[in-house]
């Protein structure tokens, strides 16, 4: 078997080496320098830490590695080294481990990708705010990064999954371990669609109170920018503005209300100049994504008269079912089967209870 | 010297028969009533002898033994009273035992020798015409229960002494005339009716495919938005009872207790039990095994408003009555079966504030809250709900306007047809109604076309609908099409029926 440059990374990080250890060490030698001299001529501990030195020096046999990776690959997992990483993942300051475990199409890695995150706790605003970015940014073929959070989160991994987009989630836990298990749906989703989870952690590794910050830096890290939609005080989405910002990328605020208690952090990042998010065109603009914005094509839809009837009165403003009845003169029952007929075809949409819009 | 009488006693809604034997003898006077009487029973001694008294008879003073047989099952109530005086009074030789063959008592006495009305007439004349038996002599107050069973001769007497008369020929009482349920059920009137609810065009449909097809259904909307008061017009627009239903039902009522005057309840019963109710008080029990709410609703509405807030233990127990249209209530001492066909109205709140999705108010909670809000309700119970409808808050116009609305009249008189179709069509089985129909003639009844097939998949698509939805939406969609008359189950009849899946819609998530 031959050893390749993708191989000996895997080695490192399989090893336990701690993403900041190793790249302490690739400042004083280069992967192969460490394959041929850990235990030869590297034998200092202390730069490895004891366990990991001990395990770097066990691993160190391209026929199990390639058999590792092998069973990983069986679970339908990936290993993505950090020779293929894209560049601004190997910058120094997002400390990014040796290889990411990947589940999905790691080829979103090398797209233009923006991070949408926000509080768990959001406020409806915050919903429909992720939901709106989310779905503009799809739009702009642009990739959705989140953490798989609840809240906000989910929102914006949600909102690419129905726009036809690509998003890419990084866990706070192992792969085999979704975390909060209620997400596993989405996650399986995700992956269904086309899109990317990523994670530092092994398959198994449950999440700690230490993991969701640090994994953090990875979605900065991969992100050409940050847009926090929504942060109370001291919500997990500071601390990725925080990374993004030591990283250098570009970060993003939504505006919200200052009464807000869930706008507090992200209010107060615009103040600490950040830009404000109003929508995809400006963040791609900001960011300097090229984007081919895909061009919604005007469907062609064949409406009866009675669905005419209601489309236009729709559009002058009768929006309420009971209003509808009474202008239209259909009975109710006439009325409730042409609404749905009329959602299906994606004329027109149901806004809240009994009120509908054209779209 | 001995003497034997009839009564019945009750074991859920079924009498059984109770010999009641009275025997005197030398001793100390005393008496001593045996056959597992409860306490109200064992008390009755005090207010036999009292009214034995008051009535101007004579009670010796002897040794009194009364059993009450079958002697291994326990007998309560006060109804024992009577027969326990008329078993005294024959035995004593004060009337002829003879003359009261063939003949059931049950009555309580009061000091004074008045009879006092008892629950649970009903079913004791059922099971007395069942077993055989010619008259029956009752309580005046509880006469009218009785009107509608013929084959029975019943006498009801306000005193003791009308009836010590009535039994030796003294004064002979003429039994209680017979009416005819057909009069009475024409002259129910329900409080609420359709056309005073403004605007709700919606809503007020849902209810009529509700009613018409017998469907469970759920309301959510904002506080104020007029969720009780539709609920209340419900029962205007079911079709009425037939008299085994009322009959039924009145001897539910008659067994706890909650009768009024006016004998049979022609009226289709509308439960509120308040979301602090415990389980007994909804699935009925305690010693006693008494019916509750659930069957005290039975061939009627049980309305739960602010359904969330019902304790999940709650909520789950109507699971299985939701299903077999039936609750078994053992107890220690027994075990007996209500019925419990009921249809479920319930009502919701959005979310915790009330205001999601409202036109009027503001919104204060999280969606974290909103989903919490939702989880309260498992899946098992919402699967057993066919209509979803949303309420929104009414808006001055529409109560300010003149347009009056179609009446409930007019509403039922749609729904007995589409009742009347569904009778023939499941004529010879157990179903009455569309909501109630197995997988099977799910298959026969709600069969597709390609265009309705095309329809309903691309609700499913489009919508987000959950599998859930897809039973339910068939049942509904079988009911609209009886309500237009119509033989096949048509596209438009899905259309419509997909509107009433709200809570199915996966609106953000």
């Amino acid at each position: 078997m031959e050893i390749t440059e993708d191989i000996l990374y895997f080695w490192l990080g399989f090893s336990g080496l701690s993403a900041r250890r190793f790249h302490k060490l690739s400042e004083r030698y280069t992967p192969w320098e460490l394959w041929s001299g850990v235990g030869n001529t590297i034998t200092d501990k202390t730069l490895f830490g004891e366990k990991t030195y001990d395990a770097l020096v066990r691993f160190r046999n391209v026929d199990f590695l390639s058999h590792e990776t092998e069973k990983l690959r069986d679970g339908g997992m990936l290993v993505v080294s950090f020779n293929r990483y894209p560049l601004p993942l190997r910058q120094k300051e997002v400390v990014a481990p040796p290889f990411l475990y990947c589940r999905g199409n790691v080829s979103l890695l090398h797209t233009p990708t923006v991070a949408v995150v926000g509080t768990r706790q959001c406020s409806a605003y915050g919903k429909e705010a992720a939901y709106r970015l989310a779905t503009e940014l799809c739009e702009h073929n642009v990739t959705v990064a989140s953490g798989l959070a609840l809240g906000i989160d989910s929102y914006a991994h949600r909102a690419a999954l129905r726009a036809n987009g690509k998003t890419v989630a990084v866990l706070g836990s192992g792969l085999q371990c979704v975390t909060p298990p209620f997400n596993q749906g989405l996650h399986d989703e995700i992956v269904a669609s086309g899109g990317l989870i990523v994670s530092e952690y092994a398959p198994r590794c449950d999440a700690t109170r230490y993991t969701f910050p640090a994994r953090n830096r990875i979605i900065s890290g991969l992100s050409m920018g940050t847009v926090v939609v929504e942060a109370g005080k001291g919500s997990g989405a500071l601390i990725t503005a925080d990374y993004a910002a030591e990283q250098g990328r570009t970060v993003f605020a939504v505006p919200g209300s200052i009464l807000s208690k869930t706008a507090v952090g992200s209010n107060r990042l615009l103040y600490d100049g950040a830009v404000p998010a109003l929508c995809a065109t400006d963040i791609c603009d900001t960011l300097g994504i090229s984007y081919t914005k895909i061009e919604k094509k005007p469907r062609v839809v064949a409406l009866d008269i009675f669905e005419q009837k209601i489309y236009n009165l729709l559009q002058s403003g009768v929006t309420n079912f009971d209003a509808l009845v009474e202008s239209a003169q259909i009975t109710p029952a006439k009325l409730s089967a042409l609404l749905s007929g009329m959602e299906i075809k994606r004329v027109i949409e149901k806004k809240a209870p009994n009120v509908y819009a054209p779209v | 010297m001995l003497a034997k009488v009839k009564s019945f006693g009750l074991a859920g809604l079924n009498g059984y028969e109770v010999d009641v034997e009275a025997d005197m003898h030398a001793g100390l006077p005393g008496m001593e009533t045996v056959g597992l009487p409860d306490a109200s029973i064992k008390e009755s001694k005090e207010r036999v002898r009292s009214a034995i008294k008051n009535s101007g008879f004579l009670f010796t003073p002897q040794r009194i033994t009364v059993n009450l047989a079958p002697a291994d099952v326990k007998k309560e109530g006060p109804l024992y009273d009577f027969p326990i005086a008329m078993a005294l009074l024959a035995a004593t030789g004060q009337i002829q035992v003879t003359r009261l063959a063939d003949t059931v008592l049950v009555g309580e006495l009061s000091l004074d020798g008045g009879l006092r009305r008892v629950r649970g007439v009903l079913p004791v004349i059922l099971a007395a015409k069942r077993a055989g038996y010619k008259n029956l002599m009752i309580p005046w107050e509880n006469r009218n229960e009785t009107v509608f069973v013929d084959g029975v001769d019943v006498y009801a007497f306000r005193t003791l002494g009308e009836a010590v008369a009535h039994v030796r020929g003294e004064q002979i009482v003429a039994p209680v005339p017979k009416a005819d349920a057909a009069r009475q059920a024409a002259s129910v009137i329900y409080g609420e009716d359709l056309q005073y609810v403004k605007g709700q065009y919606a809503a007020k449909r849902a209810l009529e495919i509700a009613a018409a097809g017998g469907h469970n259904m759920l309301m959510i909307g904002p506080p104020g938005g007029g969720k009780t008061m539709l609920a209340r017009c419900l029962p205007s627009i079911l079709p009425e009872m037939t008299l085994d239903e009322a009959l039924e039902t009145t001897k539910i009522h008659s067994v706890a207790g909650c009768l009024d005057d006016t004998g049979l309840v022609m009226r289709r019963p509308f439960r509120t039990p308040h979301h602090t109710a415990s389980r007994i008080a909804l699935t009925g029990g305690g010693s006693a095994a008494r019916p509750g709410e659930i069957s005290l609703a039975h061939n009627g509405v049980l309305f739960m408003d602010e359904l969330p807030e019902y304790p999940r233990s709650v909520l789950e127990i109507l699971r299985q009555p939701l299903e077999d249209g039936k609750i078994a209530v053992s107890r220690a001492q027994r075990s007996v079966s209500y019925p419990a066909h009921f249809m479920l109205v319930a009502s919701m709140n959005p979310c915790p504030c009330g205001n999601y999705g409202s036109s009027h108010g503001e919104c204060s909670c999280t969606p974290a809250m909103i989903e919490k809000y939702h989880a309260r309700l498992s899946g098992p119970l919402m699967d057993r709900i066919d209509l979803h409808i949303e309420v929104d808050n009414v808006t001055y116009d529409d109560l300010a306007s003149t347009t009056t609305a179609e009446s409930s009249a007019a509403v039922k008189a749609r729904v007995d047809e589409a009742r009347r179709l569904q009778t023939e069509r499941y004529r010879g089985t157990d179903v009455h109604c569309n909501a109630a129909m197995t997988s099977q003639m799910l298959h026969t009844y709600c069969a597709l076309d390609t265009e309705a097939q095309a329809m309903l998949k691309s609700a499913f698509d489009g919508l987000g609908l959950s599998a859930r939805a897809y039973t339910r939406i068939l049942k509904v969609a079988r009911t609209v099409a009886d309500l237009a008359h119509s033989e096949a189950v048509t596209a438009e009849h899905i259309a419509e029926a997909v509107q009433y899946r709200s809570l199915d819609r996966r609106y953000w998530k």
